[in-house]
């Protein structure tokens, strides 16, 4: 993205955002800085870790890369920033020349953000556990949103994605997600020429998959405080999801992409083999169903010592595709808009592509995919943790059918947090599919 | 499969004419009371289950079978099914080395139902014999176990005896027309899909006072990987099976997953979910889990490729014969082509599911890609990977048992 792809139909924005119309013709929200030269953008960040500022750095670079490739004269001013350490929103506003009495600390530093000024642009990578909170208050302030995946860690707070995403829909509001795949042009193309120019036929099955060595703690970490807690988000579940939804959900969202929806349903096996801090898997294992009974087995794993892949690969009709392209197979028509400088890495790009599609007037909005993408390894882990088969509708479409599924809340919660009532969990105490 | 699939299905039409005079049978082919001499080694509920299911075949082909000699590692086992049929004490053996006596009687036909670990030793001296056989599933538990029975297999071919195994979907109405459609080419190739045993967990035993390391295993087999080759060999390989089948070769490599969440006693894992790579871009995922309260499925699922799919309007699909359900079938099957002296041999097909099982379980024990060259080719890695104690351990006296709960942990720490 941005791309002349059909799925994030300009057409759908324009009518959509009647309402937001006024944006289109004059940016309203860059103000009367929005003419000509000279664009300043007021940038906050919350979650000041080394994601937050890796994509601070990327977003201010982005705008170096319009600049002199269109010379667009967009000026990134970083304006405040927020982490639940008030140490570290000041070690990262420090270098962009924020002033420490707009660096806010604590559970609540979001909403110290939002009151301390006019945010035209918030990036967010806080711990994915308060993603919806954070999301929901950007919105309400009005700011357009670069977020990190994932955007939750259950079906409720992907739901709250979804439905603030519809929000800033409506207000005009952009937002790029983390799952940057979606910006790289290999992958671009490659969608392109199989799911619109259909060059293999229909797709019949695939996988995707981020097995990989060991990450995190290596020895139990013994939580004591609230703030011990967050400090080693990593490696909890309440807080990052488990690695299928922290870290797998790139190849996943690469699996709802081509697909073109997200799945039916989900049937899994998952455990702990190696890890011996926190309370989460080692690795998952998944059948995934989508529609027409095309099955996408979706595979990830955090021990060293083992087969290793990250990618995604399907099985077309007339040949084979990988996420990212493949021998053989070329795009007839690219969507990728010609002038958008294409750089090394989704990371740089992605936020590339937000600042064109903002001083363009383009309209992207992320939100739904990266929530449903959440979503479905949301799903997987609890079908692996459970051992039942977890479906969509249950878990994110009908309230009513299995009421435990559509509201299971991975708690403490954000509110939690704020309210100072954080439940730590057990170490070593995961989930233990079935009974005795 | 399919080569002596359908020579089977030649084979069986002639059948029926061939009972006339047969030579194969010897005395009792000629006249009245046409039959053979059964013995069954590995006398627990499937070798009795297999016993049974045979003696219905039998009746169903008008055969007048005899049931000559039984043969268990507990020799009370073999008494008593062999008083069931009036077999006499004498022919009934007992013992790890029972199976070397009992290959001595005059029985013509073997079914074979211990566990897994000594499939290979008993099928090849069986063999060597000169008997026919009925094999149940798995048939190894390791690389060198699979390729001892492709080679016996072999050597059944050359000297005309029948080899039919317990994967008794091969034998199955709706299996089969569905497999001969494949074949046909009408329903288009095999382009992915998932296969699946996921169920409840299975019975245990645990060990009794003072009760050796051995007898403890052969009791408690179904719980033991150097036993049982761990339930996605024991139970999972009729789904596996059917991959092979349906998309005409094993596997080239397995990319696996599995653990142990449950389980009470000895080191299987209780589930398994595995990449199995066919090798033209076609995956299969096979799933298998022995926990309760968990969601369960048995069956298998493919996706079929529309753009090589071959329309033939005339194609009839034969109605194949399916009396007393398919575990009953497979001994028809083989009772028709031992008379038609059309021997069926299904050992490659059996010993090559089963190692796709070993494929898998080595993936998820280790962490590793595992290739199916590294079990077949001499240099491989795995081709000499050996489950001990082993077969011929339990005949020397050398047994020692494995520990309760220390499993297999894929990678490193």
């Amino acid at each position: 993205m941005p791309t002349t792809n059909p799925r994030v139909s300009r057409r759908d924005f324009l009518h959509g955002a009647a309402s937001a119309g006024a944006a289109l013709g004059a940016f309203t929200i860059l103000g009367a800085t929005a003419r000509g030269q000279g664009k300043t953008l007021n940038v906050a960040l919350i979650g000041c870790g080394g994601r937050g500022r890796g994509a601070l750095g990327q977003h201010i670079n982005a705008a170096n890369i319009l600049n002199k490739a269109l010379n667009l004269g967009i000026n990134i001013k970083v304006v405040a920033t927020g982490d639940y350490f008030k140490s570290k929103a000041e070690q990262a506003g420090k270098g962009h020349g924020v002033p420490a009495n707009k660096c806010f600390g604590g559970a609540d530093c979001y909403k110290k953000v939002f009151d301390s000024g006019k945010v035209d642009l918030l990036v967010t990578a806080a711990t994915p556990a308060f993603r919806p909170v954070h999301f929901e208050a950007a919105v309400e302030h009005g700011a357009h949103v670069f977020m990190e995946k994932p955007v939750a860690v259950d079906a409720p707070g992907c739901r709250r994605i979804i439905k603030a995403g519809q929000k800033a829909k409506e207000k005009g509001l952009l937002v790029v997600a983390g799952t940057q795949r979606r910006h790289q042009k290999n992958y671009i193309d490659a969608h392109h020429a199989v799911c619109t120019e259909k060059a293999l036929g229909r797709i019949m099955g695939g996988r995707v998959s981020w097995c990989s060595g060991h990450m995190f703690a290596r020895s139990a970490i013994g939580c004591k405080t609230p703030a011990d807690f967050v400090g080693s988000w990593k490696n909890w579940i309440e807080l990052s999801g488990d690695h299928i939804v922290e870290q797998h959900v790139h190849n996943l969202d690469v699996g709802n992409w081509f697909m073109g929806s997200p799945p039916v349903s989900a049937v899994g096996f998952g455990g702990r083999a190696r890890r011996n801090a926190g309370n989460m898997f080692d690795f998952f294992s998944i059948d995934l169903e989508y529609p027409d009974g095309i099955h996408i087995h979706s595979m990830c794993r955090q021990v060293s010592g083992c087969w290793r892949w990250v990618g995604e690969e399907f099985t077309c009709e007339k040949g084979v595709v990988r996420g990212g392209g493949g021998k053989g197979l070329t795009v007839k028509a690219s969507p990728v808009v010609k002038e958008i400088p294409q750089v090394r890495g989704g990371h740089q790009q992605e936020h590339v592509n937000l600042l064109y599609c903002l001083l363009k007037g383009t309209y992207i909005n992320e939100a739904k995919n990266v929530a449903e993408s959440t979503a479905v390894a949301v799903m997987g882990r609890t079908a692996c943790y459970t051992g039942q088969k977890i479906e969509w509708r249950d878990m994110m479409e009908d309230p009513k059918r299995k009421p435990d599924i559509y509201n299971l809340t991975l708690k403490p919660t954000a509110d939690d947090f704020e309210k100072g009532a954080v439940p730590i969990p057990k170490e070593g105490l995961i989930p233990i599919p079935g009974k005795a | 499969m399919s080569e002596q699939r359908e020579r089977w299905m030649k084979g069986a039409v002639a059948a029926g004419a061939a009972i006339g005079g047969l030579t194969i049978l010897g005395a009792t082919a000629k006249g009245q009371g046409k039959g053979f001499k059964i013995g069954l080694i590995g006398c627990g509920g499937r070798g009795n289950g297999a016993l049974g299911n045979h003696m219905a075949a039998t009746k169903h082909l008008g055969l007048d079978s005899k049931v000559v000699a039984t043969c268990d590692y507990f020799k009370s086992k073999a008494e008593r099914t062999g008083g069931k049929y009036g077999v006499p004490k004498e022919k009934c053996f007992g013992s790890p080395n029972g199976y070397k006596d009992f290959l001595k009687t005059d029985v013509e036909i073997v079914l074979i139902a211990t566990s897994p670990n000594f499939r290979p030793v008993h099928y090849e001296a069986a063999i060597k014999a000169g008997k026919h056989v009925f094999m149940e599933k798995p048939v190894c538990v390791d690389p060198p176990g699979g390729r001892r029975i492709i080679e016996a297999g072999e050597l059944a071919k050359k000297n005309g005896l029948a080899t039919v195994a317990g994967t008794q979907r091969r034998h199955s109405r709706g299996y089969q027309q569905r497999a001969f459609r494949i074949k046909a080419g009408v329903e288009g190739k095999v382009a992915g899909g998932a296969v699946y045993w996921c169920g409840g967990r299975l019975w245990f035993r645990t060990r009794n006072d003072g009760e050796s390391d051995a007898d403890y295993m052969v009791r408690n087999w179904v719980s033991f990987t150097e036993m049982s080759g761990d339930h996605i060999v024991e139970q999972h390989v009729h789904n596996l099976d059917i991959a092979n089948w349906f998309i005409g070769n094993p596997p080239v490599a397995a990319h696996g997953f599995g653990g142990r969440h449950r389980r009470k006693t000895a080191n299987q894992y209780d589930f398994h979910s595995v990449d199995f790579d066919y090798g033209d871009n076609v995956h299969i995922h096979s799933m298998c889990r022995q926990i309760s309260g968990c969601w369960n499925r048995v069956g298998e699922h493919f996706v079929y490729n529309p753009a090589t799919k071959v329309e033939k309007p005339d194609l009839k699909v034969p109605d194949f014969e399916e009396h007393g359900g398919a575990y009953v079938q497979e001994h028809t099957d083989l009772l028709r082509s031992i008379l038609a002296e059309k021997p069926l041999n299904e050992a490659r097909n059996v010993g090559e599911s089963s190692l796709t099982a070993v494929m898998g379980r080595l993936a998820t024990y280790t962490g590793q890609e595992i290739k199916w060259a590294d079990m077949m080719k001499p240099n491989g890695k795995w081709y000499g990977f050996t489950c001990k104690p082993t077969a011929e351990d339990f005949e020397t006296g050398k047994v020692v048992a494995p520990k309760d709960d220390v499993v297999a942990v894929p990678g490193k720490g």
